[in-house]
């Protein structure tokens, strides 16, 4: 697999930060899995936090609350460096095995929901706005223009797509916000699995598609 | 307490199970994670509660300290934000530290390469006090404030796309400094 799109370092600070919303960081965190480069980089941001945790200011904490500490320490059982995982061998990331409970997209209950595209919804968390879910694009073809109210990742999981910015292919994530419109057009050769999360609705260009969007709930 | 004496001590407690060692590193951490627990939201007996179960952690997981390669301070913020997500959200806040599950540890990594990175830790300290004002605010609501990037655009009332552009401002500045020969 050979990443050529990768996460954008705002997005990976928001990760760091611990304040994405459920969808956008189940994807960084698939993302993760596949792509080395941005392991490197999301280290960075982590230090960015060590950082700011270190020049926090300080409150006193309750004298009970060592002893208690240094009591507990006498029979905690201690953690063990974990084995290292060997990559996936599914071309699902092991982050989102455990949210559809299979290794097999073939396997998943998929709806249509237009003209060659069919989607599996993701379960999202109360009170977070927007879509999570995945989505499977017949290939050759082309999802409506469409643009972002905030945020958007989409990462591929089979196949490939191209679209205005360029050719994205498994492992490859597609970090947009609200200035990028975009239609993305399945390749030629195979159709196109990705999972896709955004924290505003997604705004279609065209009326047929607005008018789709309310019975699809993209 | 500079950032090598910090990693020296947790060095301790991982490869003796230094009490003693442990006991400082409580001193000098507790009252900046308690700090940070209750910026984010967190009432002072629950800070409290949730600043003992970092501390715990700390002396649990001693030994895994190394294995994100990053500093000693980024990794007990990695545990004290985690423990928070899991206490608030109730969500299995696995993210970053689980990364030592793709990247294999380096055994044979020297104590060269750990100062580097503690090296690397202060480089970045440093640099966090002459970034732009507007960069720092915002890293500051991310991470103390704990909001999202459209909820810092609409404190800020700026769009979206400048806060994005301030994060990656800041975290490219901050990366250069940090790995800038010294």
């Amino acid at each position: 697999m050979t990443i050529t799109h990768h996460l954008d370092h705002a997005t990976l600070v928001s990760y760091a930060a611990g304040t994405l919303p459920f969808g956008l960081n189940t994807i960084v965190k698939a993302h993760l899995e596949f792509c080395p480069a941005c392991r490197k980089d999301a280290v960075v941001a982590n230090e960015i936090g060590g950082s700011l945790l270190n020049d926090s200011q300080e409150v006193e904490v309750s004298a009970s609350s060592k002893s208690a500490v240094m009591d507990k320490i006498q029979t905690a059982t201690l953690h063990r460096l974990p084995l290292p995982r060997s990559a996936s061998e599914s071309e699902v990331p092991r982050v989102l095995q455990a949210l559809i409970g299979t290794a097999d997209l073939d396997q998943l209950k998929w709806r249509r929901s237009g003209p060659g595209v069919s989607m599996f919804k993701l379960p999202q968390q109360s009170g977070d706005a927007g879509f999570f879910g995945l989505l499977r694009i017949a290939p050759g073809q082309k999802v409506p223009d469409h643009g972002h109210g905030g945020t958007e990742l989409t990462l591929i999981l089979r196949g490939a797509y191209h679209d205005e910015i360029g050719h994205f292919a498994r492992g490859d994530v597609a970090d947009l916000d609200e200035s990028i419109s975009h239609t993305p057009t399945a390749a030629d050769d195979g159709e196109c699995i990705c999972v896709v999360a955004n924290d505003a609705p997604t705004r279609f260009r065209s009326w047929p598609a607005r008018l789709a969007q309310r019975f699809i709930g993209i | 307490m500079s950032q090598d004496h910090l990693a020296a001590l947790i060095r301790l407690v991982a490869q003796n199970r230094d009490r003693e060692a442990f006991a400082s590193l409580f001193d000098h951490l507790a009252p900046k994670v308690k700090a940070f627990l209750i910026r984010r939201g967190l009432n002072a007996a629950g800070a409290e509660d949730v600043m003992q179960d970092v501390m715990l952690s700390i002396w649990t997981k001693a030994s895994l300290y190394d294995a994100p390669r990053g500093s000693f301070q980024a990794w007990v913020f990695t545990i004290a934000r985690n423990a928070l997500i899991d206490r608030i959200r109730r969500q299995k806040p696995d993210i970053s530290i689980d990364m030592i599950e793709w990247d294999p540890v380096d055994e044979t990594e020297g104590s060269e390469e750990r100062m580097l990175r503690e090296e690397r830790a202060t480089k970045l300290n440093r640099a966090m006090k002459d970034i732009p004002p507007d960069q720092f605010a915002i890293l500051q609501l991310a991470f103390h404030e704990e909001l999202t990037q459209t909820e810092i655009a609409s404190k800020l009332n700026v769009p979206l796309g400048t806060v994005k552009s301030r994060m990656r401002l800041a975290y490219a500045h901050l990366r250069g400094r940090m790995e800038l020969a010294s």
